[in-house]
């Protein structure tokens, strides 16, 4: 449930850091700046991404670990690196 | 001590005040008093604020690391001055935003160069350093010939200076950009120009755009000569 | 793989799972850009001895390059070390789970990445600040602070989660570290942007008052970011892998407090005999001698934890790089006092003595201690039963070692004859060198520095590839997930 907490409010927040990102690309006057707003943008794309995909990943697993062997206690894994 | 440090072990939020404190105190003791310490600022006359053309050569200086290999601050060492000049003062650097005194010298100190050396000089030198200093590790800057200065906003960077504390005035704002133009063609009437930027040098774009080079040449070539130390004061030096 | 690591505890505590991914993330990433810095550095040096290398112009040129070694070294290597390490250390001392869950540490993680490709790549596009380590734009900076801000609350939020009773001695160093370095970056980076939309910012200070600001946070980068940080992980892993206690508790506390203390009046030491008010130069002199007092009470503290374990340098090549890291930083602190003597600082400002020792620093000591702590993690992170090669191992530790032997002998010969040479007055009394022939006279020296760079990187690209085989080969194939025992006093404080 922690996790879930933490998915949603540094999601969020990343969303935001993603709209300011492409309105400062919008609005640049300089070539750093356009960089760094699409920068963020991108950033927040692949990591709102990899935060959903989490969140399913794990009730994924989970579900199978239920149908393999139903009195198998799973413990939280992480799976990527 | 006053407490035991078992006190500071047990409590993150003591611990993390402790610290904070403790490495607060250096900082405010040194840095503080410069700003309130009148003779920190010699009470010398003559400096002042960088013309448009020479703050847009400025950037370029910045932009391009030329702090990493030149230094622009003489030192009160007797081999020092006699081979830069008067040693640097604080006031010269007074509406440097940021400061450029560098820590290496891989190339000699630049605190003084202006007017050491022709215009032509400097752009020969700045295209390809080795043709003029054969033995010379600085790298070419041809391009900046080739580069158009770009001005369009050129009073907004006045502006931001004001906004830090150079006292430019509405004056100089208002005219910026034409300032700017005039210290860079040879044929304009420069009484405007030198009335607000007195000693300013004109690096003539002849017949083309106004480059990047020019303008940092305008820059280097006003370094170092705006106090007149023959009419300087021994009491205006000391602190 | 899973990284669920259950701790054989007391029956009254529970199992606690750490957060292992995010460290084995900045693992990676901390080799990674160790590769990146230590070849861009051995190309500018390449530049210095061969300027044709400038080739093209501006965006190789050496003042946009320098920076990109500069950055990546610190605050990419070094800095992806310490946040990886910090997150693994106060998890273990604590026996709690990083606070704040994955996301926030995961945020920490990716936009740290951020930050750093964004600044090495704003040099090189030609946008600098043109302050020493702190170089990036102020929105770079903006965004550092808010990735900061996050970390700071992983770390604090963990320490106040925490099961021991007591905060361990490493994560002391880590905090102040943590801290110290947002103060310096916040203050160092007061500017106002020309447009909210555009890179450019002017300073909010400027001539003597800036210049000490930049050195106030220069110095005290060195001491937080490269010393307090790096201390935290030797309090770790020095005990850690000697498997011994540390020497004393009672000098931790004092060296701690005092380092903390008298590193941040150093700064001025940056600026002696130029337009800096004498009183602020004198002040920065007496605290960098005073400085040498707690550094090496730092030294020794990290040295005698080996009592009683001495015979493991024969077999530990991860400890090896450890306790010579704790040899150089020794060297380097009293090399720091020593130049902070304005007598002293008179000849070596502006030459390459001040190179030669930031590298003695960075190579010997912080570099080194990394090495050691990284040896020490990668097996264990990724579970598998040791190192690939510690014959490897060894062979980087004495590459690595003959490259700096080789890096700062050079610049310390160097850095004494420019000064030497730059003061020098022939019989009439007129100076004798022109600039140039300084110049001329340290050309071997560079070419010498540079090969010391060539084998510092030879000696990591065979970390990497020791490493990568010990995470893939099947010689070192997953052990099974066993009981761990602490030794006595990590995590405890007390006699």
């Amino acid at each position: 449930m922690e996790e879930d907490t933490s998915a949603v409010i540094v999601g969020v927040l990343m969303a935001v850091f993603g709209l300011a990102g492409l309105f400062l690309a919008a609005n640049a006057r300089d070539l750093e700046m356009s960089i760094f707003g699409f920068s963020l943008v991108a950033l927040a794309c692949f990591f709102i991404f990899g935060l959903i995909r989490r969140h399913y990943d794990r009730i994924e697993s989970l579900r199978v670990t239920a149908e393999v062997s139903p009195t198998t206690v799973s413990s939280t894994e992480n799976k990527q690196l | 001590m006053f407490i035991r440090h078992e006190t500071l072990e047990k409590n993150a939020f003591y611990l993390l005040v402790a610290a904070l404190v403790t490495v607060a105190i250096g900082g405010l003791v040194e840095i503080v008093p410069q700003f309130f310490i009148e003779n920190t600022i010699e009470n010398v006359k003559g400096v002042r604020p960088y013309s448009p053309l020479e703050l847009a050569g400025r950037n370029i200086y910045i932009r391009e690391g030329c702090y990493l290999c030149h230094s622009q601050q003489i030192r009160a060492l007797r081999d020092e001055v006699e081979r830069y000049g008067h040693y640097s003062l604080a006031a010269e650097s007074m509406y440097d935003h940021p400061f450029q005194w560098g820590s290496k010298r891989i190339g000699p100190d630049l605190a003084r160069v202006g007017g050491k050396y022709s215009n032509d000089w400097h752009y020969a030198h700045l295209r390809n350093p080795q043709s003029v200093v054969p033995e010379s590790l600085m790298p070419r800057y041809a391009f900046l010939e080739e580069t158009p200065l770009s001005y369009d906003h050129i009073a907004d960077d006045l502006r931001t200076n004001r906004a830090v504390g150079v006292p430019y005035t509405d004056e100089d704002i208002a005219n910026a950009r034409a300032d700017l133009e005039a210290q860079a063609d040879a044929n304009a009437n420069h009484d405007a120009l030198r009335k607000r930027y007195p000693k300013a040098v004109i690096v003539p774009a002849i017949g083309r755009t106004i480059t990047e080079m020019d303008a940092l040449i305008a820059y280097l070539q006003v370094l170092g000569t705006m106090v007149n130390f023959a009419d300087t004061s021994e009491e205006q030096l000391h602190r | 793989m899973s990284a669920a690591e259950i701790t054989a505890v007391p029956a009254a505590r529970t199992a606690v799972v750490y957060n292992d991914a995010v460290v084995k993330k900045f693992v990676v990433a901390s080799i990674f850009w160790a590769v990146v810095a230590f070849l861009v550095g051995v190309f500018i040096a390449a530049e210095l001895a061969w300027p044709q290398l400038n080739f093209w112009p501006p965006y190789l040129n050496f003042g946009r390059i320098r920076p990109v070694h500069t950055s990546a070294a610190i605050f990419a290597f070094g800095g992806s070390a310490l946040l990886g390490t910090s997150f693994h250390v106060v998890q273990r001392t604590c026996r709690a789970r990083l606070f704040g869950g994955e996301a926030l540490a995961d945020f920490v993680f990716w936009g740290y990445q951020l930050f750093i490709v964004m600044a090495a790549l704003s040099y090189v596009l030609g946008f600098s600040k043109s302050r020493e380590y702190s170089e990036p734009e102020w929105h770079l900076i903006l965004w550092l602070v808010i990735v900061w801000v996050a970390y700071l609350t992983i770390f604090v939020g963990t320490l106040v989660k925490r099961e021991e009773p007591h905060i361990y001695v490493a994560n002391w160093f880590y905090l102040s570290f943590i801290l110290t370095i947002a103060m310096l970056v916040i203050v160092n980076n007061l500017a106002v942007p020309v447009s909210v939309f555009g890179a450019k910012s002017y300073s909010l200070f400027s001539g003597a008052q800036d210049a000490l600001v930049q050195w106030w946070y220069g110095h005290n980068a060195v001491g937080f970011f490269l010393t307090a940080g790096f201390l935290g992980m030797m309090y770790y892993f020095i005990p850690k892998a000697a498997n011994r206690p540390i020497y004393s508790y009672r000098l931790s506390i004092v060296h701690f407090w005092s380092l903390i203390f008298i590193y941040i009046w150093a700064g001025p030491h940056h600026l002696h005999w130029t337009a800096l008010p004498d009183w602020t130069q004198t002040l920065g002199m007496a605290f960098s001698v005073m400085l040498w007092m707690p550094s090496w009470g730092g030294m020794i503290n990290g040295l005698m934890t080996l009592s009683g374990a001495w015979d493991k340098l024969r077999t530990d090549p991860g400890l090896r790089f450890s306790v010579t890291a704790v040899g150089f930083y020794g060297m380097a602190t009293f090399e720091g006092p020593v130049m902070s003597v304005r007598t002293v600082n008179a000849l070596s400002h502006y030459t390459d003595w001040g190179i030669g020792h930031v590298h003695s620093g960075s190579l010997g000591w912080v570099a080194f201690i990394t090495f050691g702590a990284i040896y020490y993690l990668v097996p264990n992170l990724w579970q598998r039963k040791g190192l690939y090669s510690t014959r490897l191992a060894a062979w980087h530790y004495w590459i690595a070692t003959l490259g700096i032997v080789l890096y700062i002998t050079s610049m310390w010969v160097a850095g004494i004859m420019e000064g030497l040479m730059w003061r020098a007055y022939d019989a009439q009394g007129f100076l004798q060198y022109s600039f140039i022939d300084s110049i001329n006279a340290v050309h071997p020296l560079y070419v010498v520095r540079w090969l010391g760079g060539v084998f510092f990187l030879t000696g990591m690209l065979i970390m990497v590839y020791n490493l990568f085989m010990t995470v893939r080969s099947p010689s070192t194939a997953t052990r099974p997930v066993e009981a761990i025992e602490l030794p006595a006093a990590l995590g405890i404080a007390g006699e």
